[in-house]
């Protein structure tokens, strides 16, 4: 699967989406869309937020499933929450 | 393997490292009464000529329960989401490496050559009167006492770092301060109410 590239690989700054094309008719829209936040999140830690929210947002599950310990699945949480903030002020 | 035996706190869960932890506790004072060890501190460890399992086991619940109620206490300022099962964990584990040191005095060893090094300090007998072989083992133990201890700050490290998610320079300050100060706290009980040997 392709990765979705949220950074610049220039000037390491935020990307926008300048063009959407449709899958089925190739209808190509083209502007400048700011990615949502939760997609400016690196793939590893969209895929934590992905498992959180299918584990009903049980940390505990998570830690058994990921064969990690509660704190350290709990600080990986907190370090995407700071990201988030982080993004949602800038 | 490596990964497990200096960060265990990664991937271990808390019921695991608990078990862990306390029946290593339970175990080291049990070696370190059977060879005449005590924990007399919290990064402390002195050889004696005769002394108890419930003495032993009075030293490591006086370390663990003072350096348990002060780390927590810094690492609840560091983060507020700090768990005590994380800290106790912690602790608990961290000790390990220092139970295994008494096992140096197997045949009451260290005890003699600590004897003869204190006697040598005060002019009571010459060099010469020591075994070149006591030399030799002393600096052995020394060496893997060192090691021990490097051992033991790494897994508190690990531990507190895991357990308050710790990462600026200001955080790892509060944490040597923390285990500066339950040596400090943990030695001044157990010269209060664990003299007896």
């Amino acid at each position: 699967m392709k990765k979705l590239p949220v950074q610049c690989p220039s000037c390491s700054g935020t990307l926008d989406v300048s063009e959407l094309t449709c899958g089925q008719c190739e209808t190509r829209i083209t502007g400048s869309y700011t990615l949502p936040i939760l997609l400016q999140l690196n793939p590893e830690e969209l895929t934590f937020v992905t498992e959180f929210i299918l584990n009903s947002g049980s940390l505990k599950k998570m830690a058994v499933k990921m064969e990690k310990s509660y704190p350290t699945v709990r600080n990986k949480l907190d370090d995407i929450i700071d990201k988030l903030n982080q993004l949602q002020n800038d | 393997m490596f990964k497990i035996l200096i960060n265990p706190f990664e991937k271990l869960q808390e019921n695991q490292l608990l078990s862990i932890g306390v029946f290593a506790m339970l175990l080291g004072s049990f070696i370190g009464s059977a060879l005449n060890a005590r924990f007399d501190g919290f990064l402390d460890l002195h050889f004696t000529h005769h002394t108890g399992f419930s003495t032993v086991l009075l030293d490591n619940l006086i370390n663990t329960t003072s350096s348990i109620l002060l780390l927590f206490g810094l690492g609840r300022y560091i983060n507020s989401k700090t768990r005590l099962i994380d800290i106790i964990n912690t602790i608990l584990v961290s000790r390990i490496p220092f139970y295994l040191l008494p096992l140096f005095n197997l045949s009451g060893i260290i005890s003699r050559a600590s004897d003869l090094l204190i006697a040598l300090s005060q002019n009571q007998i010459s060099v010469q009167d020591i075994p070149q072989f006591t030399f030799v083992f002393f600096m052995v133990f020394a060496f893997f006492t060192l090691i021990a201890i490097v051992w033991v700050i790494t897994l508190l490290f690990n531990g507190f770092k895991t357990a308050c998610n710790s990462k600026t320079t200001l955080h790892h300050i509060i944490f040597a301060i923390g285990i500066l100060l339950s040596e400090v706290i943990s030695k001044t009980l157990i010269i209060l109410f664990n003299v007896a040997i």
